[in-house]
């Protein structure tokens, strides 16, 4: 057993490249090269297990589990409702869809796939809050990724728009990140009582197409940046179905499969907004979809808002039927899966209930973790470089990865 | 979702009856069906014998159900194991999308009370993306799917004993932890704490 201190002197003073392992496969001499746990570029603790022939990736296998902290045998050892919490530390970058689709799928055992539990204005501001998190996550990828890619500055200018979005979000539900805002039934909070809430988010989406364009203005025109990511990470539309990818990834790859289009769910189906699709299918045409959608998203909340401002929507923010326990003793029975489009991918949550205040099986359905296996088939025969952009245009987190 | 609409019932009382692809699944290989439910949500679920799950997730995939978008077992705590496969079909227009739900049920018990170990037949070889999904699976429950290429942990410790998520899963004894740059044993007291 040695110490901290031991290794620390084990460590020898210069790096000697000839420690390196190397494996040999079919007569040439593999590096074996080990990224992460600790890497800044694996946003988390992802670790990479790479063969390299020089600097062309021969072989890459991801590691994962260091966050596993097993939230879904928490959650049966739990009230159903306070597993809501847990869901926003999986995917902490868009814990409303979190909150979404898990409220979603008990309610489905809670009042079957007919009944009306969720009132209409309840489920308008879980499309505004929803939508505002989508608009977040793309905001924050985009600027990650381009921190990837070896450019600072999209961090920046990405960063600022999220900053504003945020606020708004904090003044919906007082948090920032973690928000625990969706209950069963509706949501915690109404809207704030400030009558110059909505106009403020009005004025800053009315600006947001033209900051779109501002990122695009900055990074379409970047040579280097564009010729760096055409051809990078390519996926065929076959690859993708076959690897159960969904989300933008799929989208980039031309099938516009998108659940609120196709499996519309709370008031997507009302509303009127496109699909964008591209059919570069590489790690630029994952750049144009996500840019694409940030501006639907922007569509959906201003006919959200209009909608709010314009007619008298019925109902509470939250039905009191089922926001106690007593239904969740009578009610939780059987098993139920659901499904919403997170900013990711399919995010689903498999519940099985008894009847009793704990749920039997909360399973969810991680778009990161379904949409990470398929990183070696996109980063084999590609420079390492390059390995890093198509881990980035995947857009995972953690979190989520390992739940 | 039009096919998802719950199959007429009769009165209330009568058992769901398959139609659509449900149906044609069942005429196709009756040998792999074993039953047929409609779930809490509304969706129907054909009920697939471990032993044929590979085969009728070919029919699926065949049949325009190329996403493979859930895998989730379950352990029900006294009879039985259960693995739920959600496949859903890539849609370019809205009302294309239709979704096709197989479930595999696995006894505890055999009918002389021994105790079984829950084994299912993989389905990698027709969805890639199976391959996590039933490592994620065998770590945390201990399902062994046949035919996976490399079937190991992949969320906890190579070398972990037992599977956490089984609802008959004890906390091992005894934890090795790290203090101030030392391994340390951590022994669980008799009231749980460490």
């Amino acid at each position: 057993m040695v110490g901290a201190r031991d290794v620390r002197d084990q460590i020898p003073a210069t790096f000697d490249a000839g420690r390196l392992k190397t494996v040999k496969v079919d007569d040439r001499h593999l590096m074996e090269l080990n990224m992460g746990p600790q890497h800044p570029s694996t946003h988390g603790v992802l670790r990479l297990k790479v063969k390299l022939d020089g600097e062309i990736v021969v072989d890459v296998e991801p590691i994962i589990g260091y966050l596993h902290r097993s939230s879904e045998k928490l959650a049966e050892n739990m009230n159903w409702v306070k597993f809501i919490p847990l869901t926003d530390r999986m995917d902490y970058l868009s814990a409303m869809h979190n909150n979404h689709g898990y409220v979603l799928a008990v309610e489905q055992l809670l009042g079957g796939p007919d009944e009306q539990v969720v009132s209409e204005r309840a489920e308008h501001i879980r499309v505004f809050a929803a939508e505002m998190s989508r608009l977040c996550n793309h905001l924050f990828w985009m600027g990650t990724f381009m921190l990837d890619m070896g450019a600072l500055t999209p961090l920046f200018y990405a960063l600022r728009e999220r900053e504003t979005a945020l606020g708004f979000l904090e003044e919906l539900c007082g948090a920032r990140l973690t928000f625990n805002y969706f209950r069963f039934g509706g949501v915690k909070f109404d809207l704030p009582d400030d009558p110059t809430y909505l106009p403020r988010v009005k004025t800053f989406l009315a600006d947001m197409p033209s900051k779109v364009d501002e990122y695009q203005r900055l990074l379409k025109r970047n040579d280097i940046l564009v010729g760096r990511l055409r051809g990078t990470g390519p996926l065929s539309r076959d690859e993708v179905l076959d690897w159960g990818i969904t989300g933008p990834m799929l989208r980039a790859s031309g099938v516009a499969h998108d659940l609120r289009k196709v499996a519309p769910y709370s008031i997507y189906k009302e509303l009127d907004f496109d699909v964008p699709t591209a059919t570069e299918s590489d790690c630029y045409g994952r750049l144009v979809v996500r840019w694409a959608e940030m501006v639907q998203s922007v569509r959906i909340v201003q006919q959200v808002i209009d909608r709010i401002e314009k007619r008298d929507l019925e109902g509470l923010h939250l039905n009191p039927d089922y926001a106690g326990g007593k239904i969740l003793r009578v009610k939780a029975k059987g098993e139920a899966y659901s499904r919403i489009e997170h900013p990711k991918g399919e995010y689903g949550c498999h519940v099985i209930g008894d009847g009793k205040l704990q749920p039997i099986r909360v399973k969810v359905r991680a778009p990161s973790f379904a949409n990470l296996q398929v990183l070696p088939i996109m980063a084999r025969g590609q420079k390492i470089a390059d390995l890093i952009a198509s881990l980035g245009s995947i857009d995972i987190v953690l979190g989520d990865v390992d739940r | 979702m039009p096919e998802e609409k719950k199959p007429a019932q009769d009165a209330g009382e009568a058992a769901p009856r398959p139609d659509g692809d449900h149906r044609a699944l069942a005429e196709a290989s009756p040998d792999d069906v074993s039953g047929y439910a409609v779930l809490e949500d509304g969706v129907p679920v054909t009920e697939v014998r471990a032993d044929g799950i590979f085969s009728a997730a070919r029919w699926a995939r065949d049949h325009g159900y190329r996403i493979l978008s859930l895998l989730s077992a379950y352990d029900d705590g006294k009879t039985e194991f259960g693995v739920l496969y959600a496949f859903v079909k890539p849609a370019n227009t809205p009302g294309d999308f239709a979704e096709m739900r197989l479930k595999v049920r696995m006894p505890r018990k055999d009918e002389a009370g021994n105790d079984l170990e829950p084994e299912c037949q993989s389905i990698v070889d027709v969805f890639s993306a199976a391959d996590w999904q039933e490592r994620e699976m065998y770590d945390l429950y201990g399902i062994v799917f046949h035919g996976h290429p490399a079937l190991r942990r992949i969320f906890m410790p190579e070398g972990w004993s037992g599977f956490p998520h089984r609802k008959d899963y004890r906390e091992p004894e005894q934890f090795i932890a790290m203090r101030d740059g030392e391994d340390i044993v951590l022994k669980t007291q008799e009231d749980g704490s460490w």
